[in-house]
């Protein structure tokens, strides 16, 4: 087991190596390999979103019970991502700690549930006047936080 | 040119809020009436805004209210420079995370020609994917994209009308190379 483990950690490096290679040269990576490099990549946010589960959560629960508006519920939902953000970036540019690092197994396919409630936030339009074919309304925005909710739960 | 269609447009919705105005007694519905009378008037005005392209031998259409409507959200991740606060803050777009870029006509017209530029350009790949809309709706679309920036533009697969367009985050790229969706 340990000796998968520092063979996938060993293959992510690889990757990326390769990629800031092939960078240079104006190519990118082909598909299969982009997609084993991105399982990694989304490991790291998978394990940082899990940590913050609860603070997701909080901010959530308080929209659907009105405690706080579509406005407020956005801007918890930033200002929680954006500390993940630093977290994240912190990691990357410590190239020892990013090779120590081991997503907690829990988190696996955690930080998906939390995109798509960010991708509902982009299309938000509350006014049904300016609510154009590609975007949702707010109660949408709601049946969305509810379905995710007791997923998001679980974890 | 312009003044004349202007002129007419206001006669026009002057005459229409009269009519809507007799048959509605409901101040609300009233409101509603002038609400949308003026949403169409702007769509009519902005006509003439809308930009058609040719890609590989299809037409693609920008409309200026899809242009604006998507603008402050995107308009940086396609060359524009982004907007700052008195304090000398970047002024950040509330649903996207992202810094906003200045409105205006000067701008809008930039996005739209550095969107055209971006869906002309031969490095830019076919993609057919799906839009997610929420939790059930699809829209087919279809667009280009640049791999190596992860930057794309889509449009309705049906009416080839502009839709939206960024750069894919490593979950929404990865979303997109297994599931086809762009979310």
């Amino acid at each position: 087991m340990i000796l998968f483990k520092i063979t996938m950690e060993e293959n992510y490096f690889k990757l990326l190596e390769y990629k800031q290679k092939l960078e240079k040269t104006g190519e990118y990576l082909p598909l299969e390999k982009e997609k084993e490099l991105l399982k990694y990549q989304s490991q790291i946010s998978d394990h940082f979103r899990w940590k913050k589960k609860n603070h997701f959560i909080e901010a959530m629960v308080h929209f659907l019970e009105d405690t706080i508006d579509s406005d407020q519920y956005i801007d918890r939902f930033y200002g929680i991502d954006s500390q993940i953000e630093e977290s994240k970036e912190k990691l990357k540019s410590d190239f020892e700690k990013l090779r120590a690092f081991e997503p907690d197994p829990r988190s696996k396919g955690f930080a998906i549930l939390i995109e798509n409630l960010f991708s509902d936030i982009r299309i938000l339009e509350p006014d049904d006047e300016l609510r154009t074919e590609d975007e949702i309304s707010e109660k949408s925005l709601r049946d969305g936080i509810k379905e995710f909710l007791s997923e998001i739960q679980e974890y | 040119m312009e003044q004349v269609i202007q002129v007419g447009l206001v006669a026009q919705l002057i005459r229409t809020i009269s009519v809507q105005y007799q048959r509605s007694n409901n101040p609300k519905n009233r409101l509603l009436i002038i609400r949308v009378l003026l949403k169409r008037v702007k769509k009519k005005r902005n006509q003439h805004l809308n930009q058609q392209i040719e890609v590989n031998g299809e037409n693609f259409e920008f409309e200026r209210d899809q242009i604006e409507k998507k603008a402050p959200s995107h308009r940086t991740d396609f060359g524009l420079d982004p907007d700052y606060s008195p304090d000398g803050e970047i002024i950040r777009d509330r649903k996207t995370g992202k810094p906003r870029a200045k409105q205006n006509k000067e701008n809008y017209e930039k996005f739209t020609a550095n969107l055209s530029e971006f869906v002309q350009d031969p490095t830019s790949e076919k993609i057919e994917p799906q839009y997610r809309k929420g939790r059930d709706n699809k829209q087919d679309a279809v667009g280009l994209l640049n791999r190596k920036d992860r930057r794309f533009v889509i449009f309705d697969r049906h009416t080839k009308k502009y839709i939206t367009g960024w750069v894919m985050n490593d979950l929404q790229y990865q979303e997109f190379i297994n599931n086809n969706d762009i979310i």
